[in-house]
C-alpha cells in the first residue's frame, strides 16, 4: 500500500502539516460518492453486516463505535485485534459509507500484512457462515489461485454475498491488474482521486486491465487517493492514519453495496446497479482504468427497483353441475 | 500425488524460510487423514474436495510422490494489503 509516513500510534491526532500530500477526511471521501445523500434519505447500512477481511479491527477504536458484532482470527499466534493498522483503517470506511452497518472482524492477514491464501479462505468461508451479506478483501497478489476464486463464486451462490476485492497498486500499466481481482467473475475496485490532481482523476498507481483472459477491469472505482493526496482513517492502538491505495477505494464500494442492501436489494443486484448507475469518468462504459466508472451511492438508491413477480399458490373447489372438482397450482403475475 | 516439479521446488523454498508450508490438495480429509497427512481444514463449500494440509519436511513431500493415487496438489501463494 503506498502511503504516507504521516501516522499517530496513541492518539487520534494526526499532524497533517509536515507532509505534501493533500489530506481528505472520510467524511469528503465518503460524500465524493454522494454517500451523505442516502444517508439524508435514512439509507445508512441498518442491519447489514460486512465482514472485513484484513489485518484484524481495533474494536475499542472511537470510529467503531461498538459496532463490532464478531471476530475470529485465522493468523496463528495472533488474536483478531489489529496489530497492523490496515483492517481498521478499512472498517472506518466501512463505517463513513454505512453507518448503520454491523461489521465483523475476519483477521486472516499478519501483523506484517500478508497471509495465505487458504488461511484468507477459511476467513471468507466464516464470513460468509456469520451471514455477512458483503465481504470487503482489500488484498491479493501478482499469482493466480483458482481455488479462491472458485470459493467466492460458491460462497456466493448458497450465501447469497457479495465479495469486493482491490484491484491492485501496480498502474498505470495495462494488464497490472491482480489477483484475484483480475478473475472475470470477482467485483474489481480501482482507485480515483477525490481533490488532487482532479476529482475523479485515476490514481496513477491504480492497476489497469484488461484482466487474463482479455476481460474489462477494473469493475468499478472509488476513492483511494492518489499520488497527490491521501485519506485519513482509523489506524491500530486508536490511532489515525492518512492512506491511499485500492485497499482505501475496496471499502468505500463495501459500503456503498451495504446501504443498497439495508435499502432492500440482495447483495448482486445491488452490485449491478452500482455499475448501471456509476459516473463514467473516462470513455463512456466500461474501461481498463476506471471500470463503469465512480460509485454514486444517491443515484443507484434512486434507481427504481425491476418489478417483482407476484406469486399466487390456489388451492380451489371448482363447484359444477357435474360435480366438485379440486384446483391446486401456482399461477405468477408480474407486478 | 502429482505434484508438478515448479510447485515442488516453491515448496522447498519455502521449507527453507519457515518451518511448516500449508499446500492445497485435492482430496476429502478422510482420504488424506488415511494417507498420515496433518488435515488443517477441508472446504466443504466447493463443488470438489480440498483441504490444507501442513507438511513439514521434505519427507512429507516424497510421501506426496510416492503416493499412487491420482490427487492433485497445489501450491497457495501470499496476498498482501493494497
Amino acid at each position: 500500500m503506498p502511503r504516507t509516513t504521516i501516522s499517530s500510534e496513541t492518539t487520534d491526532f494526526v499532524d497533517f502539516t509536515v507532509h505534501t500530500l493533500k489530506t481528505i477526511t472520510l467524511e469528503e471521501s465518503m460524500a465524493h460518492i454522494k454517500a451523505d445523500k442516502a444517508h439524508k434519505k435514512g439509507y445508512k447500512g441498518d442491519g447489514v453486516k460486512i465482514a472485513v477481511v484484513d489485518t484484524g479491527v481495533d474494536s475499542d477504536h472511537p470510529l467503531m463505535d461498538g459496532r463490532i458484532v464478531s471476530e475470529k482470527s485465522f493468523v496463528s499466534g495472533e488474536p483478531a485485534d489489529d496489530e497492523q493498522g490496515h483492517g481498521s483503517w478499512c472498517a472506518s470506511a466501512v463505517l463513513a459509507v454505512a453507518p448503520d452497518a454491523k461489521i465483523v472482524n475476519a483477521k486472516a492477514l499478519s501483523k506484517t500484512g500478508s497471509g495465505n491464501a487458504l488461511g484468507l479462505m477459511e476467513a471468507m468461508e466464516w464470513a460468509a457462515e456469520e451471514e455477512c451479506q458483503v465481504v470487503s478483501c482489500s488484498w491479493g497478489g501478482s499469482m493466480p489461485f483458482e481455488p479462491l476464486k472458485d470459493l467466492v463464486i460458491a460462497l456466493e451462490k448458497k450465501y447469497g454475498c457479495k465479495f469486493i476485492f482491490a484491484a491492485g497498486n501496480s498502474g498505470p500499466s495495462e494488464r497490472t491488474i491482480c489477483f484475484p481481482a483480475g478473475y472475470r467473475e470477482v467485483v474489481a475496485v480501482g482507485a480515483i482521486a477525490v481533490v488532487n490532481p482532479a476529482p475523479d482523476a485515476v490514481a496513477e498507481f491504480s492497476s489497469r486491465g484488461p484482466g487474463p483472459t482479455g476481460e474489462v477491469e477494473p469493475d468499478i472505482s472509488a476513492p483511494g487517493g492518489s499520488e497527490e493526496e491521501g485519506i485519513v482513517g482509523a489506524w491500530k492502538d486508536g490511532g489515525m492514519k492518512v492512506a491511499r491505495g485500492t485497499s482505501m477505494a475496496t471499502p468505500h464500494v463495501s459500503g456503498s453495496v451495504a446501504v443498497l442492501v439495508g435499502a432492500g436489494r440482495p447483495s448482486k443486484k445491488a452490485v449491478e446497479v452500482l455499475y448501471e448507475t456509476a459516473r463514467d469518468v473516462r470513455t463512456q462504459g466500461k474501461d481498463n482504468d476506471s471500470g463503469y466508472g465512480v460509485v454514486d451511492v444517491e443515484a443507484a438508491i434512486e434507481e427504481p427497483p425491476p418489478p417483482t413477480t407476484r406469486v399466487y399458490e390456489i388451492n380451489a373447489v371448482l363447484k359444477t353441475p357435474f360435480g366438485e372438482f379440486p384446483i391446486t397450482g401456482i399461477a405468477k403475475e408480474k407486478a | 500425488m502429482k505434484v508438478d516439479p515448479k510447485i515442488k521446488e516453491q515448496i522447498l523454498v519455502e521449507l527453507q524460510k519457515k518451518k511448516k508450508v500449508q499446500v492445497a490438495i485435492k482430496g476429502t480429509r478422510r482420504q488424506l487423514e488415511e494417507k498420515g497427512l496433518a488435515v488443517v481444514h477441508e472446504f466443504t463449500n466447493l463443488d470438489y474436495p480440498l483441504c490444507t494440509v501442513v507438511l513439514e519436511s521434505k519427507g512429507d513431500i516424497q510421501k506426496l510422490e510416492e503416493d499412487e493415487e491420482n490427487l492433485e496438489v497445489l501450491y497457495a501463494p501470499d496476498y498482501h494489503i493494497l
